[in-house]
């Protein structure tokens, strides 16, 4: 009887491998600041920041020796209609007032068609005035345990951002933010 | 209404601290109505001040003097007034997303601070009294625990000598599989032994056999277990395959 949970020598070299290039390469990637992570999107504008963002989720995934997720764009889509949505109809949610939630959302995007099975999880968040920053918003989820562990989980291969000028609470001084996070397969 | 005098604009207006500000005087914005002879009055100066930042981003915020005007003020900026002696109240109205944090009044007596963004300042003849208030921005995050689909439970079951049993349940959060045949449990994980997947093997018997799995997901995932079955029918009977021992 065995249970087979070791990663096979080659796998365990090629991480080897990387580690040290990665070593090599680590104050040159930590020095590297994203472009905009500063600027507010009422500023640089929603697709610097989404951009912003993205950079910043993947270089702390780097940083904890995570792969890098890529930009999936139906979830980009979905995080954008979110963030948009949530500002204009006054509400801060992960189920919207129509009561459809995370799964209800992403499946309407097409990110799930076709495929068995799979693994969601989404991060939300607003800041006001100079909290609407990528860079302050970023560290602000990373200051929380639950979506540090979204931002930084090897259960998830894809990503999506979405950001709109404006707080669910009223006013246009501030951003909020949808990170979504999938993995799927058939 | 007391008509304004020439000299109104250079004795009430805004100080330029940013281009923003600039632009409203230079849009005419209007002059305090209640500017006497400047012989006997005293400047009353409200500046605006957001903890972390300030700049055309931050914020525009809205106050209101007793002696009847309306003004908005951006973070770094400043307005100064020109009034009789009095006793004079400064509100700021709430702006969505900000905490107001009080104000405080620095004048010839000293400073004062009010906790409210309420200030009242008792200005005298000549005097000069600077009432900075201050708002601190919020953040807000929530946060969607992991949703996951329910795990594929496959495996594949050799008729040959050896009759070994391979069971993969594939899924994207799971931290944890145990595996049972026939009720029976013969193993757990807790590591991926490739990607998403864990692998168990057994040997087994000929004849039919339920492999059952117990999948743990993500702390946090919806939902946080699943339960899988399957039924595998029995070896075919007659002479094993070729390649497998008899017995």
């Amino acid at each position: 009887m065995e249970f087979a949970a070791r990663r096979s020598a080659r796998r365990v070299l090629a991480n080897l491998a990387a580690s040290l290039l990665a070593g090599l390469a680590l104050p040159a990637i930590a020095a590297a600041a994203c472009p905009n992570e500063n600027a507010t999107p009422l500023v640089a504008g929603e697709a610097a920041a989404r951009d912003s963002m993205y950079c910043l989720v993947n270089a702390a995934r780097r940083r904890a020796g995570r792969r890098e997720l890529t930009v999936n764009r139906a979830l980009a889509t979905e995080a954008g209609k979110y963030a948009s949505r949530m500002v204009d109809e006054r509400f801060f949610a992960h189920v919207d007032p129509q009561g459809n939630g995370l799964l209800d959302r992403t499946r309407e995007s097409g990110y799930l068609n076709g495929y068995r099975l799979w693994a969601l999880g989404e991060n939300i968040g607003w800041g006001a005035g100079p909290l609407g920053s990528p860079k302050a918003m970023m560290a602000a989820l990373m200051d929380s345990r639950p979506h540090r562990r979204n931002i930084l989980s090897t259960n998830y291969r894809n990503m999506g951002v979405g950001v709109s000028t404006g707080i669910p609470v009223g006013g246009r001084f501030g951003a909020t933010y949808v990170q979504e996070f999938g993995w799927r397969a058939r | 209404m007391i008509p304004r005098s020439p000299t109104a604009r250079h004795r009430t207006g805004l100080l330029l601290a940013t281009a923003a500000a600039s632009a409203l005087l230079a849009a005419g914005y209007p002059a305090a109505s209640t500017a006497q002879d400047p012989a006997g009055n005293g400047t009353l100066v409200v500046a605006k001040q957001v903890t972390g930042g300030s700049g055309p981003d931050v914020g525009i915020f809205t106050f209101s003097g007793s002696w009847g005007e309306s003004f908005p003020l951006s973070a770094g900026q400043q307005k100064a007034t020109l009034l009789p002696p009095g006793t004079y109240t400064v509100s700021e109205s709430p702006e969505p997303g900000y905490i107001p944090r009080g104000s405080s009044c620095a004048g010839p007596s000293g400073t004062e601070t009010f906790p409210a963004p309420t200030a009242t300042v008792n200005l005298g003849s000549g005097q000069s009294t600077t009432c900075t208030f201050t708002s601190e921005p919020i953040i807000d995050i929530g946060i969607q625990p992991e949703v996951t689909a329910n795990a594929r439970l496959r495996a594949t079951r050799s008729c040959r000598g050896h009759r070994k049993l391979v069971a993969l349940v594939t899924t994207g959060s799971a931290t944890r599989v145990s595996f049972a045949l026939n009720g029976r449990w013969f193993a757990t994980g807790r590591r991926p032994h490739r990607g998403n997947t864990f692998r168990a093997t057994t040997r087994t018997g000929r004849g039919p056999l339920e492999l059952s799995a117990r999948v743990t997901f993500t702390r946090g995932s919806s939902p946080p277990e699943s339960r899988l079955t399957r039924r595998i029918a029995a070896c075919p009977s007659g002479p094993a395959f070729a390649g497998g021992s008899r017995r």
